[in-house]
C-alpha cells in the first residue's frame, strides 16, 4: 500500500502557525490520490475490455475522465505542498471484468461509494482551506458518480439514506486490497 | 490539537495566509469566500443552508402534486429526493438547536411555470441541485465547528447524488465538470433568489 510520501509537510503559506513537519495534509492528499489511481485504472480496463455499451459506456467514459483529472490535480497539490505524490499502485481487475457487465457495474458502484465515503471521512482532517476546498470539490463529484452507477447497478442511489456516511482510512484501504498486486 | 477546533485553526490559517501574503496565496474561491467571511458565523451558514433545503423540499413536494406527466421512474426518484430534502430540513433545525440559535423564518416560494411539464420541472431541479452543491462547498471551508462541517459534508454528498440523478434523467452529463466549484453566498442567491418570496 502506498506509504506517506517523503518530504516535509508544506510551504509556509499553507500552514501558517502550524508545524510544517507534520505533513498532515500531504498524507491526506496521497491517501485520496491512491483511491483515484485505482478508480482511474479500473475505468481504463473497463473501457478497454469493451464489456459496456450504449449509455452505460457513455457514463463510464465521463467518470473515467473525471478520475484522471482528479489524479492530475492531487499530484499537483502534493507537489505544491513540497511533497512527493504517492506512486501509482499496480492493479489487477481481472476478477471484476470476469463478472461481465453486472460485475463491472457492481465493482464500479463499490469503488465510487468507497471514494465518496473516504473523502467525507478525510475532510475534517484537512488543515489548509485551499486543500479542503479542492477535496470538497472532488468529494461531491465522487458522490455524483456513485449515485448514477448505484442506480445502473440496480442499487439505491442513496445507499446510506439522506445523510452520507464517512469512512476512516482504516476502513477504506483494506477494501482496495482486492484490486492491488 | 490543543485549544482550538481544527476548523477554527483552518479558518485562522487561511485568514493569516490571506493577511500575510495577500489573498492570491489562497485559491480564488477561498479568497472570495474570505472576503465575506469576516462577520459570518456557523449559525448564519446553517440558516442559509436551511433556507435552501426548505426551497428544495417545497419544490419537490409541489412537483409531486402538480406535474401531470411524471414518468414512473421519475416519480420514484423524485419521491426519494423529496424525502431526503425534508430530512435535511429536520437535521439542520436540530443543528441550530444544538448551536443555541433560532431558525430564520421560513420563506415562501414561487416557482412560476416550472411545474407545467416534467421537462420544465427537471430543468429547474437540475439548477437547484447543482446550486445547492456549490453553496455547501463554498460555505464549508468557512465553518468553525468540526461537528457542523461533518454534518455539512454528509448533506452535500447526498445533494450531489440528487443532482447527478436529475441530470441522468435529463440525459445530461452527470457532473458538469470534474470538480464541483464552490459558490459564494451571492452566487447562490443569483441562482435561487428569483424563487424566494420573503
Amino acid at each position: 500500500m502506498a506509504s506517506a510520501a517523503a518530504g516535509c509537510g508544506g510551504g509556509a503559506d499553507e500552514f501558517a502557525g502550524r508545524d510544517p513537519q507534520s505533513g498532515g495534509d500531504l498524507d491526506v492528499v496521497n491517501y485520496v490520490l491512491t483511491l483515484e489511481y485505482v478508480e482511474a485504472a479500473f475505468y481504463d480496463s473497463v473501457i478497454e475490455s469493451g464489456i459496456l455499451s450504449g449509455r452505460e459506456l457513455d457514463v463510464v467514459k465521463l467518470v473515467r475522465e473525471d478520475e484522471h483529472r482528479h489524479v492530475a490535480a492531487l499530484r499537483a497539490t502534493a507537489r505544491r505542498l513540497n511533497g512527493r505524490p504517492a506512486s501509482r499502485p499496480t492493479t489487477d481487475f481481472t476478477s471484476a471484468l470476469q463478472g461481465g457487465r453486472g460485475g463491472v457495474i457492481r465493482t464500479a458502484s463499490d469503488l465510487e461509494n468507497l471514494g465518496a465515503s473516504a473523502y467525507l471521512g478525510a475532510a475534517p482532517d484537512i488543515i489548509s482551506a485551499r486543500v479542503l476546498e479542492e477535496a470538497l470539490s472532488i468529494h461531491t463529484v465522487e458522490g455524483r458518480h456513485a449515485a448514477v452507477i448505484d442506480h445502473l447497478a440496480g442499487r439505491p442511489f442513496l445507499p446510506d439514506g439522506p445523510l452520507a456516511t464517512p469512512l476512516d482510512q482504516d476502513d477504506v484501504l483494506p477494501r482496495l486490497k482486492r484490486f492491488l498486486i | 490539537m490543543t485549544g482550538m477546533t481544527r476548523s477554527a485553526f483552518l479558518t485562522r490559517g487561511a485568514l493569516a495566509t490571506a493577511g500575510t501574503l495577500g489573498t492570491a496565496a489562497v485559491g480564488p474561491w477561498v479568497a472570495g469566500a474570505l472576503a465575506e467571511a469576516q462577520s459570518i458565523r456557523d449559525t448564519d451558514i446553517v440558516n442559509f443552508a436551511l433556507n435552501l433545503e426548505h426551497l428544495e423540499a417545497d419544490y419537490y413536494g409541489q412537483a409531486l402534486k402538480k406535474v401531470g406527466d411524471l414518468s414512473g421512474e421519475t416519480r420514484r426518484i423524485v419521491s426519494t429526493v423529496h424525502e431526503s430534502e425534508r430530512f435535511h430540513v429536520s437535521v439542520l433545525l436540530d443543528l441550530l438547536k444544538q448551536l443555541g440559535a433560532a431558525p430564520d423564518r421560513v420563506p415562501s416560494f414561487d416557482f412560476g411555470r416550472a411545474f407545467a411539464s416534467e421537462a420544465s420541472f427537471l430543468a429547474l431541479a437540475q439548477t437547484l441541485e447543482d446550486t445547492g452543491v456549490g453553496a455547501y462547498n463554498g460555505a464549508a471551508p468557512q465553518l468553525q465547528d468540526p461537528h457542523v462541517l461533518d454534518m455539512a459534508g454528509r448533506v452535500v454528498q447526498v445533494e450531489a447524488r440528487h443532482a447527478a440523478m436529475i441530470r441522468f434523467l435529463r440525459d445530461q452529463d452527470i457532473a458538469p465538470a470534474a470538480f464541483d466549484r464552490p459558490f459564494t453566498r451571492k452566487q447562490t442567491l443569483v441562482r435561487t433568489g428569483l424563487y424566494i418570496r420573503h
